[in-house]
């Protein structure tokens, strides 16, 4: 658990960070979505120490994390940034042995500890291991900066823009791969990104940061239900709300008893799943599946239409 | 490729065929010498004044490096930020003074010998050393450094891992630049009484004997434009395997 | 000044309790040091001990840079004043033949105030319209204090008055060697690097010969270089005639020439390769010839690279002509190796002294001037 207490960070008589106060839930990703220049990456950087706050405090499971050496501090926190930040003269396989050697883990334990990440991360430990990183692809690079991050077993896991370097569809990749990597090791991960549609997708909550102060700190679809500001609004743009509002629903709330036509919705399809498929088959009524696979029943465009509107 | 090792080798085996049998090129050398001199320098083996001069230069610029890499290490550390735009200034005020007059200055304060070409060297050595130094600990990306933070190194862990080892090859860029200066400069050296190859061609000039000028001269150019390369070979090494 | 350069006003006051002056009884003797006190006086040394302490004050307490600067350049010619006073004052009761130079206690402040000037200029960053101005003002008082008699019992100038037509002769032929030389070497280096552009092919080889012409040591190249013009001279009907000879003016100027292309060269070949394509995609688009192209995009956009090398090369030229002297070719080096052959300190600084405040100034004026280009980053 990651918690703010009024924390401020003051540059040249400027609060970058001003009076936050945020609780972050162990286990849950945390997306802090603002501007450049809102004081997300400061507020991020406040938890390892790389910034110290001005007032306020950062408590880390309770513990003050100013009473904790900072060095000690960092190699318990995962950190990945946006360039990667690869050393550019070791190997990826080094690379991601950093902060296991950094701790003094024996030699072995190492070795294991880098390719059982590898491994988990989708990279051939033979092939990929002993490259430099200017030998990497973007994708590759990003990968190893996650498995560097995460190499001591860190409790938490702070992301600055992790995806900011990718292109659009490896990004989205990547996206459903941390997503996934997070349930699996129950990580706490703060993510920073100036992103919204990134925020929706991968928070549990978001927090939205403005001129150094939280305009909001709710689940996405409350986010998007009811914006608490004109900011928040600006950030989550006029056009598609609707259609990111039924993109965190499942279309099988929907399902009401009856038959229809044509092929079943899979179980864990959205709404807006769901009213893709409408749309492009031409139909106004889909099967949906259940738990188990098979039609539950019916979801009906007139519903999905209603669903699109919190409120 | 092949033909630059070919040359590399020539100049080598020439080099050091000169220094071992000097009276094998008598009859290369025979027209430059007038009539009753002698055609080969002979107060003083051409073996012993290459090994002096490269004595004078190594003993010069390997303490040189070393304070070098200290400084624009400690201009470059949060402490000593501030005083990093005045070193910059002095090293670009410094480079304007030639060696020369470096030099020639330090004869007065140590007399004559090899004292003033080793201060000489060793002052003027230290300019591109630690113009080298600080590019490459300034230009250490911004997310490196950031990164090498945040996984909890401590700024001597950052220092020794990260910062130095980036910043080597222009490091050794510099020793270069350096080396092939203080060359130069040790050959002058032997105006105020410094053992180097630089004396045979200030005998020759002295003399009137352009045998020895160009003995002197085509050793003297060899030995440098050697230790050039072979220092080009160590950069080119060390960019080629990072590590 | 609460920032660590405070530090530096350490040995400035230092230097009050190390000797002022070095008198010596002729101009090679050795030299017996006088403080403070013995130099100018009881009177006159309180005065300026006075002036110190205000001035050790007045750095301490000011923080404007501005401020700073002004302060630390009255103490440096302050100091050169009252240096020349106190040689005056000894030597008034010496014998002509005695000489009154600089002690170490004048030389350490002289380096203090200079850096505390150097690093006031650092953090004030002036424009380059002002730099140019500054160097004006210094040269103009420089002129000013030498012209006005006041440092004429200092020994440097002492040297000089016994040569001063010398070393105005050798000083135009270090100008010529190093300006000229450089001239010629931008004549035939810019249009070879031109060439070069197109010549991808030959571009490393002959930049890589330049190369070794560069680092081939300056005295061997200077000594060498005398074989073949004095085989010119023998040989080339009309050539002794130009003034070519083995040794002397022209191995040098040839010398240094050789030396000046690698920098000339290889910044046009740089500044021109490195026009952006986008720049040279949208010259061509808008129906530029070649010829346009070259002279109205990307020559001036290679400017401030070949400028940098001009700048290289004069430095370079300045500080090396003084080697020429090794070979009969004049210039301050003369007085350099005079005086090295005959331990006279003064005589090596007046040959030394203005070889540095030739490069000195000729690298600012260059700055200047490539800062003030259009497009230019300061």
């Amino acid at each position: 658990m990651i918690r703010f207490e009024s924390v401020s960070k003051v540059y040249d008589g400027i609060a970058v960070v001003d009076d936050v106060s945020l609780t972050l839930e162990r286990g849950t990703i945390t997306a802090v979505v603002g501007t450049s220049g809102s004081g997300k990456s400061t507020l991020l950087r406040m938890v390892n120490r790389l910034v110290e706050p001005t007032a306020g405090r950062v408590l880390l499971d309770g513990t003050d994390t100013a009473s904790v050496p900072a060095a000690d501090l960092r190699r318990r926190i995962g950190y990945v940034i946006q360039d990667h930040g690869l050393f550019p003269h070791w190997t990826a396989a080094r690379n991601i042995a950093t902060v296991p050697g950094l701790l003094g883990w024996p030699r072995a334990a190492i070795d294991a500890r880098v390719r059982e990440l590898m491994l988990m991360l989708q990279l051939d430990p033979d092939v990929i291991g002993p490259r430099f990183p200017h030998e990497l692809s973007g994708g590759q690079a990003q990968r190893v900066g996650v498995a560097r991050a995460l190499a001591a077993r860190p409790e938490v896991l702070l992301m600055d823009e992790p995806f900011g370097a990718l292109d659009p569809v490896i990004r989205q990749q990547a996206q459903t791969d941390l997503r996934k990597l997070q349930q699996q090791l129950g990580t706490t991960v703060m993510l920073v990104t100036h992103d919204m549609a990134e925020a929706i997708r991968l928070g549990d909550r978001i927090a939205v940061m403005r001129a150094g102060r939280i305009d909001q700190f709710a689940p996405p679809a409350e986010i998007i239900a009811a914006p608490a500001t004109g900011f928040v609004a600006d950030l989550l743009g006029e056009g598609d709300r609707a259609f990111r509002y039924l993109s965190l629903q499942p279309a099988a709330r929907l399902a009401r008893p009856g038959a229809a036509d044509g092929p079943v919705l899979p179980a864990d399809a959205t709404m807006a799943d769901a009213l893709a498929e409408m749309i492009w088959s031409g139909r106004d009524r889909l099967p949906v599946a259940g738990p188990d696979g098979h039609p539950a029943g019916v979801c009906t465009r007139d519903d999905l239409i209603r669903a699109g509107r919190p409120g | 490729m092949t033909g630059a090792l070919i040359g590399r080798l020539v100049l080598l085996a020439g080099v050091l065929g000169f220094i071992l049998a000097p009276d094998s090129f008598v009859p290369l050398l025979r027209p430059f010498a007038p009539d009753g001199m002698p055609v080969i320098y002979d107060r003083a083996g051409f073996g012993n004044l290459t090994l002096w001069h490269l004595g004078l230069v190594v003993a010069a610029i390997v303490p040189s490096a070393l304070l070098a890499i200290l400084l624009a290490v400690l201009v470059t550390r949060p402490r000593g930020a501030e005083f990093l735009p005045l070193s910059r200034a002095l090293v670009g005020f410094g480079q304007t003074f030639p060696p020369v007059a470096v030099l020639a200055l330090a004869v007065p304060v140590v007399g004559f010998g090899a004292w003033p070409t080793l201060i000489a060297l060793f002052l003027y050595g230290l300019l591109p050393i630690f113009e080298n130094a600080l590019a490459g600990l300034v230009g250490v990306p911004a997310s490196v450094a950031l990164a090498a933070d945040g996984m909890g190194m401590t700024p001597r862990q950052k220092l020794w891992q990260v910062e130095l080892p980036l910043a080597l090859p222009l490091v050794v860029e510099g020793i270069r630049i350096s080396a092939v200066i203080a060359i130069s400069t040790a050959a002058i050296g032997s105006t105020v009484a410094a053992r180097s190859l630089g004396e045979v061609i200030i005998a020759g000039l002295n003399a009137n004997n352009l045998s020895f000028v160009v003995q002197g001269g085509l050793l003297t150019a060899g030995l440098a434009v050697l230790v050039y390369d072979g220092l080009g070979l160590v950069v080119a090494a060390i960019r080629r395997r990072p590590r | 000044m609460r920032d660590r350069m405070a530090i530096l006003l350490l040995p400035l006051a230092a230097s009050a309790v190390l000797p002022l002056a070095v008198f010596r009884a002729n101009r090679i003797a050795a030299g017996q040091p006088h403080g403070l006190v013995d130099t100018l006086g009881p009177g006159a040394a309180g005065l300026a001990l006075g002036a110190l302490a205000l001035v050790i004050g007045a750095l301490l307490a000011l923080h404007r840079p501005v401020l700073r600067v002004a302060v630390a350049a009255g103490l440096l010619v302050g100091l050169i004043l009252l240096m020349g006073w106190g040689a005056a004052r000894l030597a008034a009761d010496a014998p002509p033949q005695a000489r009154v130079g600089p002690g170490t206690g004048f030389w350490i402040a002289l380096a203090c105030a200079g850096l505390l000037v150097i690093d006031g200029m650092t953090r004030l960053r002036p424009g380059p319209a002002l730099r140019l101005a500054l160097v004006a003002l210094a040269v103009g008082a420089g002129w000013l204090i030498l012209g006005s008699g006041a440092l004429a019992q200092l020994s440097v100038l002492q040297e000089y008055q016994n040569r001063s037509g010398a070393f105005w002769r050798e000083g135009a032929k270090h100008l010529w060697l190093a300006f000229g030389s450089f001239g010629v070497a931008m004549l035939a280096g810019v249009p070879a690097g031109i060439l070069l552009t197109r010549l991808p092919r030959i571009r490393p080889a002959v930049l890589n010969l330049l190369t070794m012409v560069q680092t081939i040591p300056s005295i061997a190249l200077f000594g060498m270089l005398i074989v073949p013009l004095g085989w010119v001279a023998a040989n080339l009907p009309g050539a002794a005639a130009l003034g070519i000879r083995g040794i002397g003016m022209a191995p040098a100027f040839v010398a240094l020439f050789l030396y000046s292309l690698l920098p000339i060269v290889a910044n046009t070949v740089a500044g021109l390769t490195g026009v952006p394509r986008s720049v040279t995609e949208a010259a061509d688009g808008m129906g530029l010839t070649a010829r346009q192209r070259m002279l109205r995009v990307d020559i001036p956009l290679a400017l401030p690279v070949i400028l940098t090398a001009a700048r290289i090369v004069l430095v370079q030229n300045i500080g090396m002509a003084t080697v020429g002297a090794l070979i009969g070719a004049g210039g301050f080096g003369t007085f350099v190796f005079q005086g090295v052959g005959q331990t006279a300190t003064d005589l090596i600084l007046l040959g030394a002294l203005p070889t540095v405040a030739l490069a000195f100034l000729t690298s600012a004026v260059m700055d200047a001037l490539i800062a003030m280009l259009p497009g230019a980053a300061r």
